[in-house]
């Protein structure tokens, strides 16, 4: 294939053609079949590669990860490390790495912090068949970090519908982002004491609406009482050990 | 006809950790259970589920795929697929075939077909792109990462004209090889 086809194919991808040489371009795709073959080729490797080298698939493919760890255990793991066979220099280097990830470790404990384990999951309240504006906007204020703003959103949402937990549950994440604590903690505690799905996840995040208020023993207290089937549970298990 | 199951495809692509821990939850019992009993580990398993999902994904993201069937059977008939063609590859062709019991859901046979094709397909572009040389592949992961190209010729030390051409000549070059490849022929078929 000609170099100029290619940086055609392109111009016109990016859409920088004049108007005069996209309707040219359009006029030999629809009559020209090589034309069209060669084009949707180009796209399609495009469009892949572009999909493949893109931040949101690297981001997934952490989740997915972290999400397999956490279901297939250690079980994985222990099978992995009979295979291993470490000589002598290795193993040198896996005595210092230990003493690397020990000393990291040792810093954290003294570092415990809120941001660690705030709240950084990506929203979804539009379904794709029921449109609504406010429902959107929220989810891209969110999102977006802009909390003050999508405070402003939920509480219209919340003026409809008192009591959609998810709602509220989201209204006090952005509550305690923006340092309204008061109001988060009594949203959460709320929350925490329905029988709302919310109700576990609340539970933890008002212990770290404590955590960013620095008080250390009303965060332990909350975190204690994290259910073991809570999704929060491990992290609230790791918490608690950095906090002793 | 759009299957409510949907929602785990939107799922994955919001990345929406609630949802890929219910696809955990709920559907990867049966899968372990099936590489178990044909030649595999629970370690295999693993991967095979981060693959197949990531595939999912890549084909609802590139290509917008709609479910038309339930994701429990269509999740685990990729999942079949996919691990007998790696048993083949290896090698150890003794797979137990059984029949998916309870799985007659309408359009899932299309469904995985159309799966299968887009990973064939995904593969061989994966392949190509292999095969060019670092310069190409380091220039083209920047351009259409960085949508533009005078920054990418900036953060490479190179002049804007100079970068399009590089980039059109590592397209066109892509673009040659997979036009030319017996497995691209064969898939444009279906």
């Amino acid at each position: 294939m000609k170099k100029d086809t290619i940086l055609l194919f392109d111009d016109y991808l990016q859409d920088s053609l004049s108007p005069e040489d996209k309707q040219a371009f359009e006029k030999k795709l629809a009559e020209n079949n090589l034309f069209r073959e060669q084009f949707n080729t180009y796209k399609e490797i495009s469009g892949y590669l572009e999909h493949k080298f893109s931040p949101e698939r690297t981001t997934l493919e952490k989740t997915l990860k972290q999400t397999g760890n956490k279901y297939f255990g250690d079980s994985t793991q222990k099978e992995k490390s009979k295979i291993f066979k470490l000589s002598p220099w290795q193993y040198s280097i896996a005595a210092s790495v230990m003493l690397l990830i020990g000393f990291y470790f040792l810093n954290l404990n003294s570092k415990l912090s809120y941001a660690d384990y705030a709240f950084s999951e990506k929203i979804n309240l539009v379904e794709r068949n029921t449109p609504n504006e406010l429902l959107k906007n929220a989810e891209k204020a969110f999102n977006s970090k802009n909390y003050e703003q999508a405070i402003v959103y939920f509480d219209s949402i919340l003026k409809r519908n008192t009591d959609n937990s998810e709602i509220q549950f989201y209204k006090s994440i952005a509550l305690i982002e923006t340092n309204h604590f008061s109001e988060a903690d009594s949203l959460l505690s709320k929350l925490s004491l329905s029988t709302s799905v919310f109700k576990d996840k609340a539970l933890f995040y008002k212990a770290l609406s404590k955590l960013k208020q620095k008080d250390k023993q009303a965060s332990k207290t909350l975190l204690k009482q994290v259910s073991k089937n809570a999704e929060e549970y491990e992290k609230a298990q790791e918490i608690l050990k950095k906090l002793k | 006809m759009i299957h409510k199951d949907q929602k785990y495809i939107n799922g994955l692509l919001n990345n929406d950790s609630r949802i890929i821990d219910e696809i955990y939850k709920k559907f990867t019992k049966k899968i372990i259970a099936f590489v178990c009993k044909n030649n595999g580990n629970e370690s295999d398993a693993k991967d095979l589920i981060q693959d197949v999902i990531l595939l999912i994904y890549d084909q609802a993201k590139t290509k917008g795929l709609q479910l038309s069937c339930p994701f429990d059977a269509y999740f685990f008939l990729i999942c079949k697929r996919k691990w007998f063609t790696i048993l083949k590859k290896k090698s150890r062709n003794r797979v137990t075939e059984e029949p998916l019991t309870g799985f007659i859901a309408e359009n899932l046979e299309e469904a995985a077909d159309q799966t299968m094709l887009f990973e064939e397909k995904t593969a061989l572009f994966q392949e190509v792109f292999e095969k060019l040389g670092d310069a190409c592949k380091e220039l083209l992961k920047l351009t259409l990462t960085i949508k533009s190209m005078d920054e990418v010729a900036k953060k490479l030390g190179v002049s804007y004209g100079y970068a399009r051409k590089k980039k059109s000549l590592c397209m066109g070059q892509l673009t040659k090889w997979v036009q030319e490849s017996n497995v691209f022929n064969h898939l444009k078929k279906h």
